[in-house]
């Protein structure tokens, strides 16, 4: 059975049809890429299937349970972690204190103990501290742990907020263009990164990338989405050379052109 | 039998005459909530000193009121207050001259030196001072003369609308003056700090227009425009319609009119509803963001204004410059009721707040404020963007 | 950054506590005298406004929501103790006997928590429902329920009405007040400073970033909303004790204002900020009464604050903490860096 699907799935923004009868399903370990022009509604597939946004028609599946329309904190808690386009870091905390925050598996103490700050409170935020440590060493963030975030440099904040994601402790981790704005080495190191943490941690992976050079890297499977609707799928390879992708893409050849 | 007839129509002559009543309050709020919502519409931003807008149009007709009436002298330092605002908006305006500009900018020049350049920002400054200071020595005096020559004259039936237009222009320089003053330095910055700050203007206008030169806080009973006559009697039913309750509707169907071929028929209104749609969007097609704002603060507050001189006429005392925080919080709670953004949605809920309020207070003179509460509460839990609202989506 | 040893810290700390207490201890004993009630009555209205203050710090500045209704807690909190210890043993017992000697301190102290815990109930109730909505409207609920509020206190002729209720006895002492001030702000720094302090301040920097990690946005707001009722209604216990007197127009929006002045120009983002800005702001009016400026304090109030908020957004104490303040084990594991 598969890990995640998603059936049927139909949004609507006034009059715009943004994603359109979508049909989508991951095994467990998989890494599927999700590409398209821009425009194509990838982005509104994420945000419909964490709950942000209520699709209008269709079922969304997450280990035999049905997550439509859940809201995003509890389809975060059921497995599913996302990283945003735009970055969405907790700019005003520092750096370990964002993975703190998204930590809530090895922090689980309730409010009264907060209050009161009994003698466990403090060994529970030391665990918890040297647990999110550890994780940004895994990210190569740990340097600079206490600092705010929004220091980092660009590449770095993308890196964090991938940090942040597995802090959740997800089964299905979510990129969003996670290679946008970096140069060629950086994301040789993204893509290095991800098969790592993919074998680490047995993530399944949906990614949305229009660097064509990470996602054919890095995918096992790719989904080609047009105008919100499915046009090609199949191996990186076959995508390639599909006509249709080519076409969304760059346009059709003019017959009349020399 | 003749007994129980008797009894239902008077009780549905009650019920008439409450709507009346009803309406007539609505359309001094719908007034208020249409300035509301267009704020909110244009910058996203609830302007808590709309209400104290209104309040300050309910004095200005106050003093004009009185002074035509030989009761008491033109008020000089209200002269000096507008002529500030005025003058304020006229000195702004020349300073952002390119040229002026260009010979402000040898600040900016790096190659000055640091003691060149504190100097000269101190010099610009004053400058701006002494200008300010020397156009108010103008308008003030301009202001005080010409508005005592125009009300000190017999306009008959005319007075009433140069009252409103009187009202209207000296509302919309303060908004407008509000808006450059407050508003507009925190537009990149967070939306609390401008809801604060907004907190902030209505606080300082109340407690400002509470001190001895200028408004006072003592108790103010607004002259006799009109005397109060009925005009219709509806026949059968024991309800009257009151020459006040017509002009209330009159004004508020006139300004409705202009506002609807403002928005609806001009450019400057396509613009608006540009700005409102999109800020970014309308700035790149070329649309001067800044002035729809500025203009957007005249036309809201201007309509308060005039709200201001049908509270005064309607209820014949001004309490205090407090007087503005129940019928401004009322308007708003419409606003959010018709859905706030919406034109329509505000006159519609002004209404229905108008009509619930007088029902309320009709069983106890306490529960109206407690019914406008209920309502607030009720469409936030049922329908949160309001009767004739849309709902947002943030684009994540 | 600034390094710092766990003597420093601990020393720095017990500087300050020793220094409370003092001062406590001084006013105490001070108050009893009739030309220093006045200075005695000052420090304890600067205690109560701290604790007033920090209470709305908690909602308004480390969860970023914009509540104008705080008043109406402390009204809430000030005649439920009142309610407790003056109404109560009248009912009981007839009007006949002393209430300060009817209930005791131990009646004290539980009317004192109980005006909490009520107020605590009468945030879950106003901020249940409108906390799921957009802030803005949050602003106009929580102002006009504080309206309510007060209202229904006009109303309810068994608290007294209109009129209030007089003959509170003068449980407030320094002792007491003391006692409270620690405990209140010492639980409010561990809120702080605690999951839930973090997880508050992520609602209030990206609400959507914040639900996506598994944060329950809602119940985070709300959370935040019924402890800062809580501490009001504490702080408003303590007032109604120490002025004897209280009736519904003590809790107005003027209140409300005053404590939101208090928190955005002392500091949003810090209990600090509210340490300081209730510090000052208690004390200016009088200074300006001495000056016979007194009816420019409510010029001159909102002017500041608009300065601030264009030029110092986050008040005079930004999001720092006074040193004394964070925990030092909070330091020790900011200060370690490596492994």
């Amino acid at each position: 059975m598969a890990l995640f699907a998603v059936h049927d799935l139909t949004h609507f923004f006034g009059g715009l049809r943004a994603v359109s009868g979508l049909n989508l399903s991951l095994e467990k370990g998989e890494l599927v890429g999700l590409i398209g022009p821009n425009g194509a509604g990838k982005t509104t597939v994420f945000n419909l299937i964490t709950g942000i946004y209520k699709p209008a028609k269709g079922r969304i599946e997450f280990l035999g349970r049905d997550i439509t329309a859940r809201s995003p904190h509890a389809i975060n808690r059921m497995g599913i972690a996302r990283t945003f386009q735009n970055i969405r870091l907790f700019h005003d905390m520092s750096i370990v204190d964002n993975i703190k925050v998204a930590a809530r598996h090895e922090a689980t103490y309730g409010i009264v103990t907060s209050l009161f700050h009994p003698p466990g409170f403090w060994k529970t935020e030391h665990e918890l501290d040297v647990y999110c440590r550890e994780l940004l060493a895994v990210f190569g963030l740990d340097k600079k742990a206490g600092d705010r975030s929004s220091s980092l440099a660009y590449g770095q904040q993308r890196r964090l907020e991938i940090a942040r994601a597995m802090a959740t402790r997800p089964s299905l981790l979510l990129l969003d263009e996670p290679a946008a704005g970096m140069n060629q080495s950086e994301a040789a190191d993204l893509i290095d990164t991800i098969r790592r943490i993919k074998d680490t941690f047995g993530l399944t992976i949906l990614i949305i990338e229009h660097n064509m050079h990470v996602i054919m890297k890095v995918s096992q499977r790719i989904v080609v989405l047009d105008f919100g609707e499915t046009i090609a799928e199949g191996s990186p390879d076959d995508i390639r050379t599909n006509p249709k992708v080519i076409e969304a893409y760059l346009g059709k050849e003019d017959p009349n052109a020399a | 039998m003749a007994g129980t007839t008797g009894m239902h129509e008077a009780m549905s002559g009650y019920i008439v005459q409450q709507v009346i009543n009803g309406i007539q309050i609505g359309s001094m709020y719908a007034l208020i909530a249409l300035g509301y919502t267009l704020v909110y519409g244009i910058i996203k931003l609830i302007n808590f000193a709309h209400a104290d807008i209104f309040m300050v149009g309910a004095y200005v007709a106050f003093f004009l009121v009185s002074f035509s009436a030989g009761a008491s002298p033109f008020p000089f330092q209200l002269s000096i207050l507008i002529g500030l605002a005025i003058a304020y908006l006229i000195v702004s305006a020349v300073f952002e001259r390119p040229f002026i500009q260009q010979v402000l900018s040898k600040t900016r020049d790096t190659s000055v030196s640091a003691h060149k350049k504190a100097a000269f920002y101190v010099f610009q400054n004053a400058l701006w001072l002494c200008c300010l200071v020397m156009v108010t020595c103008v308008t003030a005096p301009a202001l005080f003369f010409s508005s005592r020559f125009v009300f000190s004259l017999r306009l008959g039936p005319l007075f009433f609308p140069v009252l409103i237009a009187y009202v209207m222009t000296v509302c919309a320089v303060i908004g407008i003056a509000m808006e450059r003053i407050a508003y507009r330095p925190l537009r990149k910055k967070r939306r609390l700090s401008a809801l604060i700050t907004a907190l902030g203007v209505s606080y300082f206008l109340e407690n400002f227009c509470s001190l001895d030169f200028a408004f006072g806080s003592a108790y103010r009973a607004f002259p006799e425009l009109i005397t109060k006559t009925d005009i219709a009697r509806v026949p059968g039913l024991d309800v009257a319609i009151t020459n006040i309750f017509v002009i209330n509707i009159v004004v508020l169907a006139a300004l409705l009119a202009l506002l609807w071929f403002l928005v609806e028929k001009t450019l400057i209104g396509k613009q608006m509803r540009a700005v409102a749609c999109n800020r970014d969007a309308a700035s790149l097609m070329g649309i001067d963001v800044n002035r729809i704002i500025s203009f957007t603060f005249a036309i809201g507050p201007a309509l308060a204004g005039v709200s201001g001189i049908l509270y005064a006429m309607n209820y014949g005392v001004l309490q205090s410059p407090f007087l503005g925080f129940f019928p401004g919080m009322k308007a708003f709670i419409a606003a959010v009721l018709g859905g706030i953004g919406s034109l329509p949605g505000a006159v519609i809920g002004a209404f229905i707040m108008g009509i619930s309020e007088v029902f309320a207070n009709s069983i106890d003179s306490n529960l109206g404020f407690a019914a406008a509460f209920i309502i607030l509460i009720v469409i936030l839990l049922v329908k949160p963007t309001g009767i004739l609202g849309k709902s947002e989506q943030e684009k994540v | 950054m600034v390094t710092q040893t766990k003597q420093s810290h601990f020393s720095r700390l017990i500087v300050v506590v020793i220094a409370f207490v003092a001062i406590q201890t001084v006013v105490g004993c001070l108050s009893g005298q009739r030309q220093f009630q006045y200075y005695a009555r000052m420090a304890y209205l600067i205690e109560i406004n701290i604790i007033l203050t920090a209470s709305l710090a908690l909602i308004n500045g480390y969860t970023g929501q914009f509540s104008l209704g705080h008043a109406g807690f402390m009204a809430i909190g000030a005649y439920t103790s009142a309610a407790i210890t003056t109404i109560m043993p009248k009912i009981l017992t007839g009007a006949s006997l002393d209430p300060s000697t009817f209930l005791g301190n131990a009646g004290f102290v539980c009317s004192v928590i109980a005006a909490g815990c009520v107020a605590g109930v009468f945030g879950f109730i106003i901020g249940f429902p409108s906390l799921r909505l957009r802030g803005d409207y949050l602003a106009i609920v929580t102002l006009a329920s504080g309206e309510v509020i007060r209202a229904g206190l006009r109303f309810s002729n068994f608290l007294g009405g209109p009129r209030g209720i007089p003959g509170i006895p003068p449980f407030t002492n320094a002792a007491y007040l003391g006692l409270f001030f620690v405990a209140s702000l010492w639980m409010m720094r561990n809120f702080v400073y605690s999951r839930f302090g973090r997880a508050c301040i992520a609602v209030r920097d990206n609400e959507i970033a914040a639900a996506s990690m598994g944060i329950n946005v809602t119940f985070q707001k709300v959370s935040a909303f019924i402890i800062g009722a809580f501490f009001a209604g504490v702080a408003g216990a303590l007032f109604a004790h120490m002025s004897r007197y209280i009736n519904p127009d003590n809790f107005g929006f003027l209140k409300t204002l005053d404590v939101l002045i208090f928190l955005y120009i002392g500091g949003s983002s810090s209990i600090a900020g509210s340490i300081v800005g209730a510090g000052i702001f208690t004390i200016v009016p009088e200074g300006l009464r001495l000056v016979n400026l007194e009816s420019w304090r409510m010029v001159i109030y909102p002017l500041i604050l608009i300065l601030v908020m264009r030029f110092k957004r986050d008040g005079i104490m930004g999001d720092r903490d006074f040193s004394f303040l964070v925990p030092w084990k909070y330091k020790e594991m900011v200060l370690k860096r490596t492994l």
